[in-house]
């Protein structure tokens, strides 16, 4: 039982009230150790009963699929003023002056190595992935199309097949994006060609 | 009146304390709903497939009445103070923006009708629409959950809780087409264009999942911050749901921003995805988890996002990298709004998977699920190998299947146990490889597949693939001499020592259970060959033997062949100082009682052949091996002789046991047993026929008898039994005459006819004898007496 739980609360309250019809004196030191005492014992009491109820809820799962309906809390409350700022500060960034390609993944799976890259810092079409594989003086590039998307220009599927590698063994892999308005090129990255 | 007017100081007190009491249970956990931590974050799978694709999530008056509760009251004109010295008028009119603000609860815009694509979005019927509709609607033509929209609209521009929302706010609603670090492209510009668009990516990421940088079922390189230098890890991303949200936002949060997941973190922590799991758990519960369930009922499925299969057991879907944690709690209805899966999926899990549908982006591939990752089956021999049938392939949707690792390697024929053990795969059995020689002729690719105890608990094993003999030294250390399916265990380390072992290939195992073979006993070096020739081993030589009834060992031929033979020994010995004599004919041991008895029988002690416990052991045991001669004390008390290694004779009274000289003889207290491999043969007379002569034993002196006296004393001595002459042990030696006397009496008698007559006087006997008084004998009265009376000669 909680506040929301008001009847019962209500009926005690008016008995409490109905002793304040009679004037009271000054409270007495009887009254005074009296009421340490109820408190004391309204603690102990409250404290029990609360945990109890902890270990009750603890015991029973959660259900997931709820919706709190419960009102914002203060985090949630300061974060629009939060995201404005985030949002002055955005449109205070100057465009980028370079490309910013990250390769997320080189493996070779079965007969074709993988290659997965994005630029994290545009968002457009038109741009071309340029990617290198290099081992000693051997070196080769395939080319893919870029397209823009939510937050990212993705280099798409750059699928090549394990035939185009002369040998097995480790392989420098980089992405260079070249579009008419910006260029920028990934760190070298690792690739095990078996 | 008022009661609560006319309350004194004490009332109020005990309102107060009245209301603590109630109050303090409440106080003290309401914050209990959902406490979150870093730590819960999985970075692979921060929100499951089920529930991000769930469109039908949340109904529109829910969706509603969930922005209703978050802005409580909206600052529609900006009253509020920004700061101590501005409104939130003002200072929006200093950056550009001016009041009324719309709360996005009370948002609503005129939207125009898109046309769907395959595999995306469906129609988009437009119209002025207030957000909780538009939300609904994207959510439902795009197949997205409202909730996830809801949380992306919160993550990206706080608008759910915002109370004086600026308008760029809404032109860059859910974050599409912005770069962390670069404007927004204009163009997809406004609230509901956001909303689509964003929610048509997630369609776009999972339609073609290949396309983008981060995939589900791969390893993915995330970076922490689109700061250089923040650097990245390795995140294998387990569903779609997941990946879509890293190429949606591609950073996932660093340690910093998980050790403090309301805060700030350090200058390379990313909070984006962060924030999409922590707004998503705390409003809407637990994100995580394809393991589903209520909480009044034990039953557990496993949920791919459009249905549900049943789970047959916790071990099995720890195959799939899942665990009780993995287990969420949903209310009966939902449980039952998702479908259990029907044709062509299957309804419930299993471990050899693929999709119904053979020409899908994963074609018509089987898989083996284990620890957590599909491995590719490379053929339907393969699967014939591992002894799969059609029956046990699991039909899983595409969003299943990919929530589980692809291994990088096709599963081989060879495994490993956890144990390290490897096995070959045939006939749906495992066949241990022990040699690393046999294992690289066998399997030259060197593709080993490392399977769970689990998964192997599938299979049996059958005969190891090792060739010849070989010794298995188990966990327990014990020994095992196998070859080919069967085993003897090798009890100790004489019976290791006269089977020659030493040479023997010896590989230790982790478990009996990888090295199967049924038990033919334990081992012992009574050697048995195919041709059933029979051989007493002690390592170093081979003893012919033979008999029936013997428990031998025949683990192969070409062990006993390796053991040179040798002669067969007549004395042997094991650890024990027992000696015996072997009868080779009958494979039987004869123990010797004593040293004496050894030497009694003419046996020397240097000829003894010690044998291993392994075979003296089990060699049949025989009697005692007893000198001729030697006495048997019978149980019952009687008294016999042995007259030969497996014959006795009675002695018929104590004045026979002293005639013959017994008490100068070994004697045994022979049991039973003892007695019965004696047989007997008769009771022994005191007329004793050896290959020396004819002899009357009594008391102790033995009458040598001429065949001449034969009729006197009245016998036949051709019909007695010709005996082994150390039966007699009589120590003095006379020749038998015809004329005898009892020691105790004076009468003199003359044997005739094998009577006796008594002689009427000397001078009668003096002329019987012809004047040799020395033919006169003198025998014990008993044997006088045993020769009837005759006619007294005169």
């Amino acid at each position: 039982m909680c506040l929301g739980d008001n009847r019962y609360i209500i009926s005690l309250l008016l008995m409490a009230n109905k002793k304040s019809f009679q004037p009271k004196p000054f409270l007495s030191k009887a009254s005074t150790k009296a009421i340490a005492l109820f408190v004391l014992v309204a603690l102990v009491i409250g404290g029990g009963i609360a945990l109890y109820r902890h270990k009750l809820d603890a015991k029973r799962p959660q259900i997931s699929d709820k919706i709190n309906y419960s009102p914002p809390t203060k985090e949630e409350q300061a974060a629009g003023d939060k995201q404005k700022q985030a949002d002055i500060n955005a449109q205070k960034n100057p465009p980028p002056s370079s490309a910013s390609v990250f390769i997320s993944d080189a493996t070779q799976y079965g007969d074709t190595v993988e290659v997965r890259a994005y630029v994290s810092n545009v968002t457009e079409n038109g741009g071309t992935c340029t990617t290198t594989f290099t081992q000693g003086t051997r070196s080769f590039s395939v080319d893919t199309h870029a397209f823009m998307d939510a937050s990212s220009t993705q280099c798409g599927a750059i699928d090549v097949a394990r035939s185009k590698f002369a040998t097995a063994g480790t392989w420098s892999v980089s992405v260079k994006y070249t579009s008419p308005s910006i260029t920028g090129e990934s760190e070298a990255s690792s690739l095990t060609v078996n | 009146m008022s009661v609560t007017r006319n309350t004194s100081g004490f009332g109020k007190f005990h309102t107060f304390l009245i209301v603590a009491f109630f109050s303090i249970p409440c106080l003290m956990f309401s914050a209990n709903a959902l406490a979150l931590s870093g730590s819960d974050f999985q970075a692979g799978n921060i929100i499951d497939n089920s529930l991000f694709f769930n469109s039908s999530a949340m109904s529109v008056d829910q969706i509603q009445n969930f922005m209703n509760a978050k802005v409580p009251v909206c600052d529609t004109n900006g009253t509020q103070m920004y700061s101590s010295t501005q409104t939130r008028a003002q200072f929006s009119a200093s950056q550009g923006y001016s009041p009324p603000f719309t709360c996005l609860k009370d948002y609503s815009q005129n939207t125009s009708s898109v046309a769907g694509q395959a595999g995306l979005c469906n129609d988009y019927t437009g119209g002025q629409k207030t957000s909780a509709q538009i939300i609904y609607d994207v959510a439902q033509a795009c197949g997205i959950s409202p909730k996830v929209l809801l949380v992306l609209l919160q993550k990206e521009q706080s608008l759910v809780t915002d109370t004086w929302p600026w308008s760029i706010q809404y032109q860059k609603a859910t974050g599409y087409a912005c770069p962390d670090t670069a404007a927004c492209d204009s163009q997809y510009y406004g609230f509901f264009n956001q909303v689509y668009n964003a929610a048509q990516a997630f369609r776009r990421y999972q339609l073609n999942p290949g396309s983008y940088n981060y995939r589900a079922g791969r390893n993915n390189s995330i970076l922490y911050s689109p700061r250089s230098g923040c650097g990245s890890s390795s995140v294998y991303i387990q569903n779609q749901a997941t990946a879509g949200l890293y190429v949606y936002t591609p950073y996932q949060p660093n340690p910093a921003a998980l050790g403090d997941i309301t805060g700030s973190g350090d200058v390379c922590s990313s909070y984006g995805n962060l924030n999409f799991w922590r707004l998503y758990n705390s409003w809407f519960g637990q994100s995580w988890g394809a393991l589903i369930r209520t909480p009044d009922s034990t039953a557990l499925y496993y949920s791919d996002g459009a249905r549900k299969y049943s789970v047959p057991s916790m071990d099995l879907v720890a195959q799939y990298g899942l665990s009780a944690r993995d287990v969420r709690y949903v209310s009966q209805g939902e449980l039952d709004s998702i479908p259990l899966a029907s044709a062509p999926y299957s309804n419930a899990l299993g471990q050899v998977v693929k999709t119904p549908d053979d020409n899908d982006a994963d074609g018509a591939a089987l898989y083996l699920v284990n620890n957590a990752s599909r491995i590719p089956i490379t053929s339907m021999q393969q699967f014939s190998d591992f002894g799969f049938q059609s029956s046990d392939i699991t039909y899983l949707s595409w969003d299943a299947l990919q929530t589980l690792s692809l291994s990088t390697s096709s599963l081989s024929n060879f495994i490993q146990a956890p144990d390290m053990s490897v096995a070959q795969v045939s006939n749906g059995q495992l066949h241990a490889i022990m040699e690393l020689s046999k294992l690289s002729a066998a399997n030259p690719s060197g593709n080993i597949t490392p399977l769970t105890t689990y998964t192997l608990s599938r299979f049996s094993y059958g005969t190891p693939l090792v060739d010849g003999d070989y010794i298995i030294i188990g966990p327990d250390s014990g020994l095992r001499l196998y070859r080919g399916g069967s085993y003897y265990v090798i009890p100790s380390f004489d019976v290791y020592n006269c089977w020659g072992l030493g040479s023997t290939k010896t590989f230790r195992v982790p478990s009996y259970t990888i090295s199967n073979g049924s038990s033919s006993g334990d081992l012992n070096c009574i050697g048995k060959d195919s041709s059933n020739n029979l051989f007493v081993m002690n390592g170093s030589a081979k003893y012919v033997i033979h008999g029936s009834g013997l428990t031998t060992s025949s683990p192969s031929d070409s062990l006993i062949s390796a053991i040179p033979t040798g002669t067969t020994p007549t004395l042997i010995k094991g650890s024990s100082p027992e000696v015996s004599v072997l009868d080779n004919s009958t494979g039987t041991k004869r123990p010797l009682p004593s040293l004496a008895m050894l030497l009694d029988l003419g046996y020397s002690p240097s000829s003894i052949t010690s044998l291993p416990d392994g075979a003296y052991n089990f060699l049949l045991r025989g009697a005692v091996e007893l000198s001729n001669g030697s006495v048997l004390i019978e149980p019952q008390g009687g008294i016999s002789v042995v007259t030969s290694p497996t014959t006795r004779l009675q002695v018929t009274s104590i004045k026979q046991f002293v005639d013959f000289g017994f008490m100068y003889k070994f004697a045994l207290h022979a049991t039973s047993t003892e007695l019965s491999q004696y047989a007997s043969t008769g009771n022994l007379s005191n007329y004793v026929r050896t290959n020396d002569g004819v002899y009357l034993l009594d008391s102790g002196v033995r009458y040598s008898i001429d065949p001449s006296l034969n009729s006197n004393l009245g016998i036949d001595p051709s019909t007695y039994p010709v005996l082994d002459s150390h039966i007699i042990n009589a120590t003095s030696q006379t020749a038998m005459t015809a004329f005898i006397k009892s020691t105790t009496n004076s009468a003199v008698y003359e044997l005739q006819g094998g009577q006796k007559h008594p002689l009427a006087s000397m001078t009668t006997f003096a002329r019987e004898t012809n004047n040799h008084p020395e033919y006169l004998l003198r025998l014990s009265p008993e044997m006088v007496n045993s020769f009837p009376i005759g006619s007294t000669i005169f």
